[in-house]
């Protein structure tokens, strides 16, 4: 299996140690042959020869699956491969042979990374997966998670935007915050990434929802998918409780590929693709929309006829139709949206033996976005190189450098508002252009707005056995990210003054590890020791510049130009990004014992301290326990042949996740007013300091079976976890008596309870026909346990009923539920509202005696039965974070073609319809310019001839043209359960196809290997939901128009090897 | 055998797993009485003789809807417990929605029906306290008396609380209004009320009228309660004379009043009405704005010097809520209007 080739190298490595010197005889000939899978057919590369005698080894076959040795006749050498049965062959002639090597897949012997260290699959306590790098390389990706989705269990990818160089959401086992923002986006809990030893922490400094910065790219976006040989997915306690104090929303480690060849291999790969966007939405132009306006207007406002016809003749857009300036069917989604066509190289060289191997990756991407000016370019560099000059010492070098650029377009790369509000316009304006109506566009076209990302992460590793069996190690990272963002705009865009935007943050992480391990082995019982000491220091800080009011738009100077239009200063949205320094020291150890690898045992113990503590909070402390059974190895278990492994085990653990900053420790300074002419600087009353602060901390519970049967055809892994995420801030609004607005307060605790099933299978395997299949559910249900104070519940966002929708957050509920009105469909005459028997009116919104329901409007329930539909009638539903997610993921391959199909479904979960919502509510204001996009496949409530009193039985939606009353009672806001749909969909991910030309026909040109790939990327999305993509969607389930849609992409890609 | 001692232990590790999905370990979902949700009013005065409804009484703050509400203890204020506020008579309700369109009288007593209710009853849901227009101060005590004490409980699944010792204190019947009754005393202070609205000239003196030169009138004429949905419309000139109601003759008769089979005579103008007037708090062409109060509004046109012709009236915004033979008079005291151009 492919997923071997990450560790083949270190364990050749650790084989070739020793090499005796080699001696030979007189009768000693040259052999030539070559080693192949016995089923496949492929060469195998790296596979070792060693005389079975001597045990030692000869050499190794060479990239092309090739090796010659110097032996005698008679002699039997064995071949020896990760991931295959030993071979001994006999040396009987002299003319090349044919090595066929027998495929071994036991999972078992898989290699996974548990606690800062490689282990055996069958040592491992913690959940931990490994996915192959050759996962991303399948389509060509700004992004590397993209491609992820559904290929672990518990790992929640939503690719929820279609910004080139932006991440959607990943979780971990479930969303275990509570955190939200007011724009739809649940704080994001991403995992911690460590590449290649360097961690990469995604979720401080992208604090936006999306998790892009003010530069919209994300560090994820400058890794080469080329360059990454595998993850590993960490998910429970004991697999990272002691991987770096952000650990507790899971661990993703990316191993970047490394040189194993005595002879330099160069491959190189180009792709071409195509981003096509999704349908546009259907829009009334024209005359129809200047008629539907009138005639609006006309039927539905009730004030005196001549004012209404006074208003009409007042918007020139409805009245002034011969007007060639409002005589428009312009195609505005047409000036936004586009096709776009892109490529991707790269090129890797990479060699080396077992003293000194080095791998260099050169990466080009090139993305156009599917909306004008928010194209993404990518230059990666990166460099690896190990040497071991002898077994007991070994240092690691590596440097990881990437540049981003992205252009802003008009939002903030992953939110397109402005483009959303454009697109929107109505067809009756001009196209756009100096005099037009809509700016958006030419912000699109003429405003110069570039953001730069500069990422150069570089990390040292030295290892030394000083001792048998000690082995002292340290491993030191840096890592340095600049940003910077400049816009210009234009002084005939902005009123008459252009402006300078500039924005430069700088981000950098240094980081240390060192580690003393000790390992002895007594018998049966084998003993492993190691204690480690982790220091981490992190910093940001953005500086921001605004200068406007230039001569003319062809100057951007000189600087100060005009002094009242400029500023600048340390940039302290807190939206963004904090400028902190943050400190954290952690020591732990971990000891671990096994008996003939039968029972395993491990403890693991942690503590940590950050300068984001309380000074009263002290350390804190993360203990851990694992254990491991391999029942299969019992001796009542000989005679159970259908299975080849079996085991059970469990782990139970804390880790610590850092929340809040500095700030909310010690308060802070801000600048004042003037007194006495001198700025003062004062204390913050916005929130008072907590000195009792302290880090998030989860508790995970985790329980697994893994099983590997019908000689490892079949291997199942079922888990099942407990995890509490306690101390999460909370913040709590204080009486104005206190002087201080706010207390953040760690209170809250959230439990996410979880079944994950895994199915790793060979279908089928016959002559050159093989077919494969991964498979994986999983279910992850959070719930809200506690809040500070024994609060039972606290609502968020409670803004304008009729544009946001609140959320509530209940104890013993899960952490996001939406506030809304339930909707019963809409009255259809208006004998069927409720009347109240003391005032004999009608069921009325608000207590104005204004708005009485009416045949046309929807049936809200009246929760409190006082006939009155207001904040109290306000109900909790639904759950926007999906209950069951889901991957199936068959791969077939017949001679040297080879298909992959990944296929990924989310079940159960509840979205809003914000864009129908916003389509419907666009009819209730007909004097604006905003676009009409068609109803008429909808059941809306239309009036039965004429009488507005009699409609439409059974209407789902209420009238739209109604338009007075739709907007002062907000007939078709979002927040009623109208709008809440089944966000389930079954997506086909990526459907790629390769071919491996045959070696004969390209060795002449000096090639080892030629694939051609072709691959579709977001094939196609089956789903109830009516709206364009349920994916598509903001972590809180809304699905805002302003969202960057996701592309179709067709790629036709090249790969070659020399 | 052994075999199935490996199945046991299969059966054990899903044991194990399915434990953890347990439910006991986590708080269930439940509805929530908020410590700090609080009444927002303690003291309650419904005039009795009308329906008055007290709307959010109860500060809702973290308390979950649904909720139950429920009186308890009706008690006077020595103790003793007031068993005539649990009285259940039938009381006139709404079934259909008023609109101020209806054509006959017997459209709007179509629209209402007879139910029993607790004449001072707690919406279950709602906790809005409604005091029935059957209430009448001879069934309960009324101010000046200090009335009645009552506690309120609201509960769901979340619990309950319990809001001790709120006040009712009814105050008297008045029967329409403008009033010239005081509430305290039940008793009329004086005989007439004032009208709304008066522009018309005196007839001899050639002053403008103000409203001080009219007299309004509203009593009930004791007909041995032969009607009682009558309203007649009289007015008199200040030698005690009847106007004819045609003087007024720019008057809308038909929008005049939510009244039917108007009689028109030298003496005044009578309709078949539905009491209450007005029947909702919804304003309608024979309402003021706020459609609090019945507009009656007489006016007739007449040329002024300079030849301009000029728009006089003569306006009463009222409300009437005993139903009865009921006569509004308008009575000019000290000088007559002027019908005639200048």
């Amino acid at each position: 299996m492919r997923i071997y080739r990450s560790v083949r190298f270190i364990l050749m490595m650790l084989a070739l140690v020793g090499v005796a010197q080699v001696t030979w005889s007189q009768n000693t000939i040259t052999i030539k042959g070559e080693v192949v899978d016995g089923t496949t057919r492929m060469k195998l590369s790296g596979a070792t020869i060693a005389l079975t005698k001597q045990n030692t080894i000869l050499t190794q076959t060479d990239s092309a699956g090739n090796f010659t040795i110097r032996t005698q006749l008679g002699t039997s050498v064995t071949i020896t491969m990760v991931g295959y049965e030993t071979k001994t062959h006999t040396i009987t002639r002299s003319s090349e042979i044919v090595i066929e090597m027998k495929s071994k897949s036991t999972s078992e012997q898989e290699v996974v990374v548990q606690a800062f260290s490689q282990r055996k699959k069958d040592l491992a306590t913690g959940s931990t997966v490994r996915i192959s790098g050759e996962v991303v390389q399948s389509a060509p990706v700004s992004n590397v998670m993209e491609l992820l989705q559904g290929r672990v269990a518990g790992v929640n990818i939503q690719n929820n935007t279609g910004s080139p160089g932006s991440i959607g959401t990943i979780n971990v086992r479930g969303v275990s915050t509570i955190g939200m923002s007011s724009s739809g986006y649940i704080t994001p809990t991403s995992p911690l990434f460590v590449i290649d030893g360097i961690p990469v922490d995604i979720n401080s400094n992208y604090s936006y929802g999306t998790q892009s910065g003010p530069d919209n790219i994300n560090p994820l976006s400058l890794i080469p998918p080329e360059d990454i040989e595998s993850f590993d997915f960490l998910k429970d306690a004991a697999a990272i409780s002691l991987y770096g104090s952000r650990g507790a929303y899971g661990v993703v480690i990316i191993t970047t590929k490394r040189g194993r060849s005595k002879v330099p291999i160069v491959s190189y790969r180009v792709d071409m693709f195509a981003r096509k966007p999704p349908s546009l939405l259907r829009t009334v132009g024209g005359m129809d929309e200047r008629l539907m306006r009138i005639n609006t207007m006309l039927n539905y406002d009730t004030t005196n006829l001549e004012i209404i016809k006074a208003n009409i003749n007042a918007i020139s857009m409805l009245s002034d139709s011969l007007n060639p300036y409002y005589n428009n069917a312009t195609d505005w989604q047409g000036y936004f949206y586009r096709t776009t066509l892109n490529h991707q190289h790269n090129l890797q060289i990479s060699g080396g033996d077992n003293t000194f191997s080095y791998k260099t990756n050169i990466g080009y991407y090139k993305e156009s976005g599917i909306i004008k000016n928010t194209d993404f370019e990518r230059y990666t560099l990166s460099m690896q190189a190990v040497y071991q000059p002898v077994q007991e010492f070994r240092l690691t070098a590596s440097i990881l450098g990437g540049m981003g650029f992205k252009g802003n377009g008009s939002g903030e790369g992953a939110l397109q508002t402005g483009v959303a509000k454009g697109a929107n316009t109505s067809s009756l304006l001009p196209p756009p252009s100096l005099y037009s109506g809509n700016s958006v566009l030419l912000d699109e076209d003429r405003k110069n707005n570039i953001n730069k990302a500069n990422q150069i992460q570089g990390n040292i590793k030295l290892e030394y056995e000083f001792l048998k069996g000690l082995r002292l190690s340290n491993a030191f990272s840096y890592n340095y990210n600049t940003n910077n963002n400049v816009g210009f705009t234009p002084a005939w865009l902005s009123g008459n003054s252009s402006y300078l935007n500039m924005l430069d943050d700088k981000n950098t992480e240094a980081y240390n590890l060192a580690q003393l391990q000790y390992t002895k082995e007594i018998g049966d019982h084998t003993f492993n020791a190691s204690a480690f000491n982790e220091l981490r220091s992190t910093k940001f800080r953005a500086e921001a510049l605004k200068i406007g009011g230039f001569a003319n738009d062809q100057l951007q100077g000189p600087l100060g130009s005009y002094w009242m239009l400029s500023s600048g200063g340390t940039y302290d949205d807190p939206n963004i990004a904090v400028i902190k320094d943050e400190r954290s020291v952690a020591f732990g150890g971990l000891l671990s014992y096994n008996y003939k690898r039968k029972y395993v045992l491990d403890f693991q113990y942690r503590t940590d301290v950050t300068s984001v503590n309380g000074p009263a909070s002290g350390y804190s402390h993360s203990p851990g326990v694992s254990a491991r059974w391999n029942f299969r190895r019992e001796k009542w278990m000989e005679n159970v042949n259908w299975l080849n492994e079996g085991s059970i085990r469990g782990s139970w653990g804390k880790s610590i996740i850092p929340v809040g900053n500095i700030f909310d420790v010690y308060g802070k300074y801000t600048v004042g007013g003037y007194y006495n002419n001198n700025p003062t600087v004062h204390f913050d009353f916005g929130s008072v300091p907590n000195v009792d602060f302290v880090p998030q901390v989860t508790t995970t519970t985790n329980f697994g079976l893994d099983l590997s049967m019908f000689n490892n055809k079949l291997n199942v892994t079922l888990e099942g976890y407990y995890k509490t995420t306690d101390n999460q801030v909370v913040e709590t609004p204080l009486t104005s008596s206190t002087a201080f607005g706010k207390y953040k307060v760690n209170g809250a605790s959230v439990v996410n309870r979880g079944v994950e099933f895994t199915v790793n299978t060979t279908l089928y395997q016959r002559n050159d026909w093989k077919a494969f299949l991964n498979f994986n559910f999983s279910y992850d249900k959070g719930t809200l346990v506690a809040l500070p104070g024994g609060l039972r519940e606290q609502t968020q966002f409670r803004s304008d009923a009729n544009i946001s929708v609140p959320v509530v957050q209940r104890v013993g509920r899960n952490q996001f539920t939406n506030l809304m009105l339930i909707n019963n469909g809409v009255y259809a005459t208006i004998n069927d509202v409720p009347v109240n028997p003391r005032t004999g009116l009608r069921l009325q919104y608000g207590n104005t005696g204004n708005y009485f329901f009416n045949a046309g409007d929807p049936i809200w329930v009246d929760v409190n039965g006082d006939y009155i539909i207001d904040d109290n009638d306000f109900i909790p539903v639904g759950n926007p974070v999906p209950l069951f997610i889901s991957g199936f993921n068959p791969s077939i391959q017949y001679r040297n073609f080879f298909l992959d199909i990944s296929v990924n479904a989310t079940l159960k979960r509840d979205i809003i319809n914000l864009v129908l919502a916003n389509r419907l509510a666009a009819y209730t204001n007909p004097a604006t310019s905003s676009a009409y996009q068609p109803i008429d496949n909808l059941n809306y409530w239309k009036p039965i001839n004429g009488s507005l009193d009699n409609g439409t039985v059974g209407a789902i939606y209420p009238n739209p043209f109604d338009y007075i009353r739709a907007n002062a009672m907000g007939t078709l806001r979002s927040n009623q359960t109208l709008f809440m749909e089944d966000g389930s969909y079954v997506k086909i991910n990526v459907v790629s196809l390769r071919y491996r030309v045959n070696r004969q026909l390209i060795a002449r040109y000096g090639m080892t290997q030629l694939e051609l790939k072709a691959s579709i990327n977001n094939v196609y999305t089956f789903s109830k939901y009516s709206g364009i993509n349920p994916e598509n969607v903001s972590s809180l389930g809304r699905d805002v128009s302003g969202g960057y849609p996701t592309a179709r992409g067709y790629s036709l890609g090249l790969s070659v090897q020399f | 055998m052994k075999f199935s001692r490996f199945t046991y232990w299969i059966l054990f590790a899903a044991g194990m797993i399915s434990a953890l999905s347990c439910k006991r370990l986590i708080p269930q979902e439940r509805e929530n009485i908020g410590l700090e949700s609080d009444i927002n009013q303690g003291v309650f005065s419904p005039t009795l003789g009308r329906t008055t409804t007290f709307i959010d009484i109860f500060s809702k703050q973290s308390t979950t809807y649904p909720a139950t509400f429920k009186i308890l203890n009706f008690r006077r204020r020595s103790g003793d417990a007031a068993r005539e506020l649990e009285t259940v008579i039938p009381v006139l309700v709404w079934k259909q929605a008023y609109t101020g369109k209806e054509t006959s009288l017997d459209e709007i007593e179509r629209k209402r029906a007879k139910e029993n209710h607790q004449l001072f009853e707690i919406g279950e849901r709602s906790g809005d306290l409604t005091m029935w227009a059957e209430a009448t101060s001879a069934m309960f005590r009324s101010q000046p008396d200090s009335g009645y004490l009552f506690d309120l409980e609201v509960s769901n699944s979340g619990g309950r609380r319990y809001f001790q010792a709120l006040q009712l204190m009814p105050m008297k019947e008045i029967p329409f209004e403008p009033t010239n009754i005081d509430q305290l005393t039940g008793m009329p202070v004086r005989e007439f009320v004032y009208p709304s609205a008066v522009n018309m000239k005196g007839d001899s003196t050639g002053r403008e009228l103000s409203s001080g030169d009219v007299r309004v009138y509203i009593r009930k004429v004791d007909d041995g309660g032969k009607n009682s949905n009558k309203l007649t419309i009289r007015f008199l000139d200040r030698h005690d004379q009847f106007i004819n109601p045609d003087k007024f003759s720019n008057t809308n008769w038909a929008g005049l009043l939510h009244g039917f089979n108007m009689v028109k005579n030298a003496t005044g103008v009578t309709f078949d009405v539905a009491y209450p007037i007005p029947l909702a708090k919804l304003r309608t062409i024979y309402t003021t704005a706020s459609g609090e109060m019945a507009a009656l509004r007489f006016s007739y046109l007449r040329t002024v010097i300079g030849g301009e012709t000029k728009e006089n009236y003569l306006g009463l915004n009222f409300r009437i809520f005993e139903p009865g033979n009921w006569e509004i008079v308008f009575k000019f005291v000290n000088d007559n209007p002027r019908f005639t151009n200048d």
